[in-house]
């Protein structure tokens, strides 16, 4: 388990040398605002801290998944935190970040392991990130995530 | 005997189906979705409340994507760039990520064409006053380079007001699986 978690935490590091490679000069600050509220998101999972994690969501969020489903927020800071949904591995490639002001989308693929309901997801998957500057407060307001059909 | 009659019956529900397939007038070109590309409808659930300045923000979303649907059907390629943010994020539901430039190529040279448009369960989720995204399920047949898709899919599109105007900054389309190999392995499928 130990050994999982070590690489889990490996490939976020090296998901965070990819992301640094797609960052124009113009808009490094607004990029490491963005990575401050990964962090916090990492930080409030790991906590299993539900509270702190919504307060990462604008009001509003959207979020679609591989299989189709959509959620509300209440409902995956729930699932993020009492093991129903989880990660043991994080793995990102081809990450890009696209700035428009005070909104950001991050595009990527993901081959992340995720289990849902004791379901087990490899992927691999496309996902979009929307990013908002609300009240001077970078928030999270929607995830889009799809499964690229012809490596299934 | 029955064979006989099961035969006919057969042909004729055949024939019938060719007939209404003639008929049918595209929906995609009916008055509710009124043209091309991902549209805000009026009346679709606003998740994220309603208030005059809402109301404005999505009549002027509305606007902007009739625009686009307009110049895609006059061929206008300047003008459907300008209703996509540079350096806008699009990913489809073959997992492909395009830029702009080559969207509209598709588009414009028949790589990419609707046969029949349906957007359900659309929603709007609008954050501040310049960020706005819309959720909904596509029911509807497109032809992409001659193979044809039926979907149905998720869709994501993100619109932001950037110097003083609405543009389209992101589309994330995605199939909804129904029949696939993900999330049907046990947990011990887990490495150890």
């Amino acid at each position: 388990m130990t050994r999982l978690l070590l690489a889990s935490m490996l490939t976020i590091s090296l998901a965070g040398l990819v992301r640094a490679q797609g960052v124009s000069a113009n808009n490094s600050a607004t990029i490491a605002a963005i990575h401050k509220v990964q962090e916090q998101e990492t930080q409030a999972i790991k906590n299993k801290d539900g509270a702190a994690l919504c307060n990462l969501l604008a009001d509003g969020w959207a979020y679609t998944n591989q299989m189709g489903h959509v959620m509300h927020k209440a409902q995956w800071c729930s699932e993020m935190t009492n093991g129903t949904l989880y990660f043991p591995l994080i793995q990102h490639e081809d990450v890009k970040y696209h700035v428009f002001g005070n909104t950001v989308v991050e595009t990527g693929r993901s081959t992340s392991t995720m289990v849902d309901h004791g379901k087990v997801s490899f992927g691999p998957r496309r996902f979009s990130i929307t990013y908002v500057k609300l009240d001077g407060q970078w928030k999270i307001c929607a995830y889009a995530v799809s499964l690229i059909t012809n490596e299934q | 005997m029955i064979q006989r009659i099961l035969a006919v019956s057969v042909l004729v529900i055949s024939m019938s189906g060719l007939l209404k397939a003639q008929n049918a007038q595209p929906a995609y070109f009916g008055p509710i979705h009124g043209g091309r590309g991902n549209l805000l409808f009026p009346g679709a659930e606003e998740v994220t409340g309603t208030n005059a300045q809402i109301e404005e923000i999505k009549a002027e979303v509305l606007k902007s994507n009739e625009e686009r649907s307009a110049a895609i059907k006059r061929k206008d390629k300047a003008a459907i760039l300008a209703s996509l943010a540079d350096d806008w994020a699009y990913t489809n539901e073959r997992g492909e990520t395009l830029s702009k430039e080559q969207w509209v190529d598709d588009v414009l040279d028949g790589n990419l064409h609707f046969l029949y448009a349906q957007h359900v369960d659309v929603e709007w989720h609008v954050f501040g006053d310049s960020t706005v995204v819309e959720t909904g399920r596509s029911n509807s047949i497109l032809v992409y380079k001659g193979k044809i898709s039926h979907g149905p899919r998720r869709e994501t599109a993100v619109y932001a007001k950037i110097n003083g105007k609405w543009v389209q900054v992101s589309l994330h389309v995605g199939f909804i699986p129904a029949e696939q190999r993900d999330f049907t392995f046990p947990a011990s499928a887990l490495p150890q």
